[in-house]
């Protein structure tokens, strides 16, 4: 979806998760809070998750587990398996 | 009891001769032709490099932008288009409604973002191809996004014969008319394939006009100088209602859709019959199905595409069906101003038999200069005609030997 370089700080990953969210419902960013329900307040159906799921991969250079995937409520959980993927293979 | 009987009541059309009925009519007698150098992508590799683009595809503010930007273009208009049909015939379908349907024709749907994900597929592997590309791509999206954007939730059909699919759709809503299944039906045809692979198959089949250098003049139907057709695109829909129900509240009718024939030549999957046998069939099925003399037919709207085999066997066809009357009929085809729509083309016949019927005027065959001997008939040449018209036949034949025919008539 969207091929700007990415950051890897935190706040880097909560911006482009946002970001991609936003893009995917046609919202803005400032309007995807990281502690609201994906699917109960943003409206994000089935193929919404997937195709985010696929741009935040795309995003990032991660695999993200179906299992994982079904497990995220919230932005802010994308971010957090996001954040911990990133400290593991950094060796943090 | 006589099967019910089922009315146009209302008409959208997004075309490359305007969106809007009225604008896409005004621009048929006008003979103002849509057809142009290609714009949406670059077409300088292939023989042929024109064709009839939507310019004007006005979205209308009920359609979101996410709407917008999870489908295609085939979509856009089949959304734009129903949104017309809708207001022109001021009816309410309330929300949820069981006995209204849609029945759309599309002969291949979303193919060009299906070539968007070949080519990402081809850059960075089989796991980056989106989840969204299979609803983008079906041919049946577009009536499903129609479906859930008016909460439609009766009979749902596309179908897919090529060039021929509107008129089988219109056909196809007309029987669930007749036979109680729906009150209303939203039906008609949508397509979108000027992208570069797609549109490339059919540059590599040489059915189309090279004539890139005069692209208001390329498509020639029925004219001794015609090499072939002009692709276009768009959707045209109609509100078909039961009679008895569109007159209980007091709608605009355009026209009866009085009689649906078809046969299939099988004979050759890229050309017709020569003699014109198996679209001849296809008309006299109709008009059996009417009930309507040969006779009585004033106005045929042809399939006309300005390739050397159709019109010439098209032609034919008329005649075997009609005897000598083919000499008193009026035949024109609207596809060097649109461009042949494909999906869309046998609705767009229907339109310019519905209005011919509505207002009595016939649109013309533009660029028809040097008459064919092999297909001499009164092809309205260039000019429109004021003419009364009774009953109308609107033809759309089709690769694979598929050929469909509807009866227009005006509504008693």
């Amino acid at each position: 979806m969207t091929d700007a370089p990415r950051g890897t700080g935190e706040k880097d990953v909560s911006t482009t998760v946002q970001k991609i969210i936003a893009d995917q419902l046609k919202m803005k960013p400032a309007d995807v809070r990281l502690n609201a329900l994906l699917q109960n307040d943003l409206g994000v159906a089935s193929l919404d998750a997937m195709e985010i799921i696929l741009s935040v991969e795309e995003a990032f250079g991660i695999d993200i587990p179906d299992e994982q995937a079904h497990k995220a409520k919230t932005p802010g959980d994308i971010v957090n398996f996001i954040s911990q993927r990133i400290e593991q293979s950094s060796g943090k | 009891m006589s099967p019910a009987r089922a009315v146009i009541t209302g008409i959208g059309a997004v075309t490359p001769a305007g969106t809007g009925w009225k604008k896409t009519w005004a621009s048929l007698l006008e003979g103002r032709s849509g057809i142009r150098p290609i714009s949406l992508f670059k077409a300088d590799g292939y023989r042929t490099q024109i064709a009839g683009e939507v310019t004007d595809l006005g979205v209308p503010s009920s359609i979101s932008e996410k709407l917008m930007a999870t489908t295609e273009r085939f979509t856009h208009f089949a959304l734009a288009a129903t949104h017309l049909a809708l207001e022109d015939s001021r009816i309410d379908i309330p929300a949820g409604s069981v006995d209204a349907g849609i029945v759309m024709g599309c002969g291949m749907g979303g193919l060009p973002y299906f070539e968007l994900q070949a080519e990402v597929y081809a850059r960075k592997g089989a796991r980056s191809i989106r989840p969204g590309s299979v609803p983008r791509i079906m041919p049946n999206a577009a009536a499903a996004y129609m479906a859930s954007q008016w909460k439609i939730r009766g009979h749902n059909v596309t179908l897919s014969t090529a060039c021929s699919s509107s008129n089988h759709a219109v056909g196809y809503a007309l029987d669930l008319i007749r036979t109680g299944r729906c009150r209303v039906v939203l039906c008609g045809g949508t397509e979108s394939l000027l992208s570069p692979i797609t549109f490339g198959a059919f540059d590599a089949l040489h059915v189309m006009s090279d004539k890139n250098s005069h692209p208001a003049k390329a498509c020639r139907p029925f004219d001794k100088n015609r090499d072939g057709f002009v692709m276009g695109e768009g959707a045209v829909i109609f509100v078909l209602e039961e009679a008895g129900h569109a007159r209980a509240r007091g709608a605009n009718i355009y026209a009866e859709v009085a009689g649906y024939g078809s046969t299939n030549g099988s004979y050759n999957i890229l050309a017709p019959e020569p003699d014109g046998l198996e679209m001849s069939q296809s008309m006299e099925a109709a008009l059996r199905d009417a009930n309507v003399a040969p006779t009585s037919v004033q106005y045929v709207h042809a399939h006309g595409t300005g390739t050397l085999n159709n019109d010439e066997a098209e032609a034919l066809g008329i005649r075997k069906t009609f005897g000598a009357h083919a000499d008193k009929l009026m035949v024109s085809s609207t596809k060097p101003v649109t461009g042949h729509m494909l999906g869309a083309a046998g609705a767009m016949g229907i339109l310019a038999c519905a209005l011919s019927v509505k207002t009595g005027q016939v649109p013309p065959t533009l660029n028809y200069e040097t008459p064919d001997p092999a297909c001499l008939l009164d092809t309205v040449p260039n000019k429109a005609r004021k003419s009364s018209v009774d009953v109308a036949l609107s033809n759309a034949f089709a690769f694979g030997g598929n050929n469909a025919t509807i009866v227009i008539r005006g509504e008693a």
